[in-house]
């Protein structure tokens, strides 16, 4: 009688099977990836290095931003997520009594890795006190707070009865104060507000005015997905007062002052850029976009993949920045431009921010070349 | 020409190319402003998915529902 192997081939096949699983599920201790795949598992520090204890984390999807999952730091400072999408984003969110400043993991992909490391740094605790015109408190004004260095918005929160509430501040940051649902104007204080922290931050609204109406192509069509921001322009100051995006019927709305300028913004590059000087006058307007000639443009970037340029253009006929559009992954962009000479700023999404400014008059159909901030 | 015209003149012709100059350097100055303003503008707007997230988290109701109204109208 033949004497039978140890391992026959259905033998092997399930131990191949068996050992394959344990591979993919991890075995602890070895390797850094000790979580089920699909899962998440981090730790927030302090910026001493010591784990934080009661830090609520949220997971939210990286395409809906919706919130999947929450979970709260334990006394080691661990959390962990049940199931992270491939694209993800995750907020470590710290009460604004700890001081700490929340902190953003955007656009992570599940094969980044899967234990996750969040550092919190302190920030300065302020009262942001909302008031109208007469000085009478504001409630529910929201008060949104926004590192201007990592571009990220870090506290969003409500006024109380007295119009205040508490927020922690990044060194660089911008404050941005909106009660449009109560008629008030926004106020978008930029950098220079920084010289007020220390002794409470004051923030009065003025009532606003509605401009509304719908945007429409020179074709007759709905002009959908544009940006229409809002601009007072007073004692040669302009002050943002914000924006909203057209919708599918190609309405919108801002509120501003009586007299405010508005400027129309495609971030699809397919319409031209317009601007208007409103006056408010309760009925609706009827604002048209025209389109351009096609224009593809091509940076010459030294690893595309990993790097990209942000490409301005500024109409000579109309005298109007576009919105600024970041190069593909092969360092390509396409835009409609009016055929007029046009300025084109390259801008390196460095931290040293260099950028190079080259004026043609495109060709329509001819792409341009340039050389990015590296050339 | 006399000597007298002829100093009038390049003083007139130095004040007009001063004067083209500064109107140049006031139009750069001007639309180098205004891409400050293109920039900080767009850097406001592109934080509001942030926004949106964090107003999720702090149930900022009527203001999430509306961003969230004209996101699904997109």
């Amino acid at each position: 009688m033949a004497r039978q192997p140890i391992l026959t081939p259905g033998k092997s096949a399930l131990l191949m099977l068996g050992l394959g699983t344990i591979g993919l599920m991890g075995i602890p201790g070895f390797g850094t990836d000790m979580v089920p795949e699909g899962a998440l598992a981090g730790v927030v520090l302090d910026d001493e290095g010591s784990p934080l204890e009661g830090v609520e984390v949220g997971l939210f999807d990286g395409e809906g931003l919706a919130l999947i999952e929450l979970a709260v730091s334990d006394e080691a400072g661990r959390f962990a997520f049940q199931q992270a999408p491939w694209v993800h984003h995750v907020l470590a969110n710290p009460s604004v009594e700890t001081g700490f400043l929340p902190r953003w993991e955007l656009d992570r992909e599940r094969a980044d890795t899967n234990v996750l490391e969040l550092g919190l740094v302190t920030g300065s605790v302020e009262t942001v006190t909302v008031v109208d015109s007469a000085g009478n408190p504001i409630q529910d004004a929201e008060v949104r707070v926004i590192d201007s260095l990592d571009e990220v918005v870090v506290s969003r929160v409500l006024t109380n009865a007295n119009g205040q509430v508490d927020v922690v501040l990044p060194s660089d940051f911008h404050l941005g104060v909106l009660a449009t649902g109560q008629g008030f104007c926004s106020e978008w204080h930029t950098d220079q507000l920084a010289t007020s922290v220390g002794d409470g931050i004051r923030v009065e609204l003025d009532e606003g005015v509605w401009h509304f109406g719908e945007l429409t192509t020179d074709q007759g069509e709905p002009a959908v997905g544009v940006v229409v921001s809002a601009w007072n322009h007073v004692d040669d100051e302009w002050q943002w007062l914000g924006y909203d995006l057209s919708r599918e019927d190609g309405s919108f709305q801002v509120l501003g002052t009586e007299n405010t300028h508005v400027r129309a913004l495609d971030p699809e590059h397919a319409l031209l850029p317009a601007a208007w000087d409103l006056t408010a006058t309760g009925e609706p307007l009827s604002l048209s976009l025209a389109e351009g000639d096609a224009l593809l443009v091509h940076c010459e970037i030294e690893n595309p993949m990993a790097d990209s340029r942000r490409v301005w253009f500024f109409d000579e006929e109309r005298e109007l920045w576009s919105w600024g559009v970041v190069t593909d992954a092969s360092g390509n962009l396409a835009v409609q431009t009016s055929g007029a000479e046009t300025t084109i700023v390259v801008e390196s999404t460095e931290a040293d921010g260099e950028s190079t400014t080259t004026t043609l008059v495109p060709e329509p159909g001819t792409p341009v070349v340039l050389g990015g901030s590296d050339g | 020409m006399k000597r007298s015209h002829r100093l009038i003149l390049s003083a007139f012709t130095l004040s007009l190319v001063s004067g083209l100059s500064t109107t140049a350097a006031t139009l750069q100055a001007e639309r180098e402003a205004a891409l400050e303003r293109a920039r900080l503008e767009q850097s406001l707007i592109l934080t509001e998915r942030t926004a949106l997230m964090l107003g999720e988290l702090f149930q900022v109701p009527e203001i999430l529902e509306e961003y969230a109204d004209e996101r699904e109208g997109q």
